[in-house]
């Protein structure tokens, strides 16, 4: 009996050593090619918002400096970026207004010709964005809605609504209905079982879509350049005007700082993102 | 209370809807309908927990008609095949949460949830901060039972609630269940596809077929005097063979437990169509011939065949593959005449 323990020990290690290199070979590949993926755009960003001077064939900038970064700050870069912010802000309230409501609704009760409601929804992002908007921007003009921060917010709502019913509606899909009928048999009403019991539980995926609202809202470009100019600059507008400017230190250090807070909602997303509520993206 | 339901009907697009039950639940009787998938049963359920309206009919718990009466009115609480136990809610807000509908103090809150835990064998010190997804499965049903039952409710329905479990807990639960119904003394229907289940655990077994009721009675009545065909076939191990008796093409529904083999040198007595049944000593017996045995535990379980009909055999005994003479006691040996109930005892033919 011993002999046989001791084959088996000596009989494991060369399989499971080789397997180990190679899987070590593997994930080294693998993290080098997604650090140059990520990493690769973002350091000629990093390199270009802090050269003061950097003409051809010089590999590296000739002169360093914060200038720019100092001219960003203080500019109207700031006007708008707490601009961004305050659309962001408005757009993903609106959202959830609208959507957790509307998205319930599909989800639990049998509406006639749902998937074409929620295909109507997908309608805007199925054609190409600038005849979409361009046609959008006519309807606007009519309504003087150009260059009003209501234009923007609406333009910036055609397409968060998409991201947000769909992910909402397969959060609510994903929460059995028997959660509810054991409430409402202990005596709660509707109303009551969807506020302590429904919405608690999808509450988790009601922030990580709106998150992506955010997101979304805080990057727009097309809608909000077509809409907003000349009065509303929003962040990605502004970045788009000083690369146009060929100020490419602008444009990085625009760039960069539009990364930071998409970072930091995208971690904290991660924390209540399940993957139930990534599906819906699969689906969208 | 007693419960009862008088002509309820409910159709469905689907085949799972329920034609004309007229059942009554005595008070503080457990219940039991069992049928197989699709025949209704948990839409009879469904329609008791008032989650949805019925076509006609009328259901009445004690005087009171609750037919039209929402859910939350009707008293009559669900324990889920899935639990349902809510996971954003520690345990005792999970059971407190009909309590405190009912505008409670909380003094009363607390003493009654302790209680119920304890009654159902949850150790309460941490329940406030443990969520119920940190239970096993078992717990887990013992606490959806809790929150059923913490409320005191007129009628305890339960569909299901042991299928999500593996065998040793379920076996063990289905006993504990049944005592802490006993001990609550509340009317109670168990909804189930497992007939051991129910005929374990229910003072009335209801045999559902097709959204129609085939037979009530208690558990040996229904076992042993099985009233329908499909009552008889789907109890127990059961075979149906096509057998003349009387001169009349009959159907016989034997039980594999009840037939006795004896060894016979005599070939079977062939008919051109069914096998013949011979009737003596109050047993029915034919010839069959008999396959390998298997060893399914207690027990050997013989295929046997007669006439191209097959049917299995449970025997303690190791028999050599050959012909037996097969022999069944009458009052085990349930007779149809084209689905209809027939007269068990006869001639010989």
């Amino acid at each position: 009996m011993s002999a046989g323990v001791e084959l088996k020990q000596a009989g494991t290690p060369a399989p499971g050593f080789t397997g180990s290199i190679g899987r070590m070979i593997m994930r080294f590949v693998i993290y080098a090619f997604s650090i140059f993926l990520i990493m690769g755009p973002i350091s000629s960003l990093i390199i270009w918002s802090f050269a003061e001077k950097w003409y051809w064939p010089h590999t590296l900038p000739q002169e360093w400096g914060m200038k720019y970064w100092a001219r960003v700050l203080e500019g109207k870069m700031a006007e708008s970026l707490s601009l961004s912010f305050g659309i962001a802000l408005l757009v993903t309230f609106v959202c959830i207004l609208l959507c957790v409501p509307l998205s319930y609704l599909i989800a639990r009760y049998r509406i006639p010709a749902k998937s074409l409601l929620l295909l109507i929804f997908l309608l805007p992002q199925a054609f190409p964005q600038l005849p979409v908007f361009t046609n959008a921007m006519e309807i606007m003009y009519r309504w003087d809605l150009v260059g009003t921060l209501t234009g923007v917010t609406l333009i910036h709502l055609v397409g968060a609504l998409v991201f947000s019913v769909w992910t909402m509606v397969s959060v609510f899909q994903s929460i059995s209905v028997s959660l509810e009928e054991a409430a409402i048999n202990l005596g709660s009403s509707r109303v009551r079982t969807f506020f302590t019991i429904t919405l608690p539980i999808a509450l988790p995926g009601i922030i990580a879509s709106s998150l992506l609202v955010f997101l979304y809202s805080l990057d727009e470009f097309t809608g909000s350049l077509l809409i907003g100019s000349p009065f509303i600059t929003t962040m990605p507008v502004y970045m788009y005007n000083s690369a146009m400017g060929y100020e490419m230190q602008t444009a990085s250090v625009t760039g960069l700082l539009l990364m930071i807070p998409g970072i930091i909602l995208l971690l904290l997303m991660q924390r209540f993102m399940k993957s139930e509520y990534m599906a819906a993206f699969g689906r969208g | 209370m007693d419960i009862r339901l008088d002509q309820v009907s409910k159709q469905y697009g689907n085949s799972s809807g329920i034609e004309n039950i007229t059942l009554s639940l005595p008070q503080g009787g457990f219940t039991a309908i069992v049928g197989p998938s699709g025949c209704g049963k948990t839409t009879l359920l469904r329609a008791l927990a008032g989650f949805h309206d019925i076509d006609s009919g009328t259901m009445r718990f004690g005087d009171r008609d609750v037919t039209k009466a929402p859910s939350r009115d009707r008293g009559a609480t669900m324990v889920f095949q899935n639990y349902a136990l809510w996971p954003h809610m520690s345990v005792f807000d999970n059971v407190a949460y009909g309590l405190k509908l009912r505008k409670m103090s909380r003094a009363i809150i607390e003493q009654k949830v302790h209680d119920v835990l304890t009654r159902v064998e949850i150790p309460t010190h941490d329940i406030k901060s443990r969520k119920p997804q940190h239970y096993s499965g078992g717990q887990q049903q013992r606490i959806a039972l809790a929150r059923a039952l913490v409320i005191e409710p007129n009628l305890l329905l339960m569909d299901e609630p042991l299928s999500n479990l593996d065998a040793k807990v379920r076996s063990r639960l289905r006993v504990e269940i049944r005592a802490i119904q006993q001990s609550f003394g509340i009317t109670a229907l168990y909804v189930t596809h497992d007939q051991e289940e129910a005929l374990s655990m229910a003072d009335y077994v209801v045999i559902m077929k097709d959204g129609r009721i085939e037979q009530v009675g208690k558990p040996q009545e229904v076992y042993y005097q099985p009233q329908t065909l499909f009552a008889a076939q789907f109890l127990g191990e059961s075979h149906t063979l096509k057998v003349m008796k009387d001169g009349k093409p009959m159907q016989l529904v034997l039980r594999s437990e009840n037939i006795r083999l004896q060894p016979d040198q005599i070939p079977a007595q062939l008919y051109s169509e069914y096998p013949a049944v011979a009737f003596g000593d109050g047993c029915y017996s034919f010839h069959a011939e008999i396959g390998a045995p298997l060893f399914i535990g207690s027990t050997y379980r013989y295929m046997a065949t007669v006439q191209g009909q097959t049917f299995f055999v449970d025997a303690e005994q190791l028999y050599p593959p050959g012909t037996y003479l097969a022999t069944i006691p009458a009052e085990r040996a349930y007779w149809f005449e084209n689905g209809e109930k027939a007269d068990t005892f006869s001639q010989v033919i």
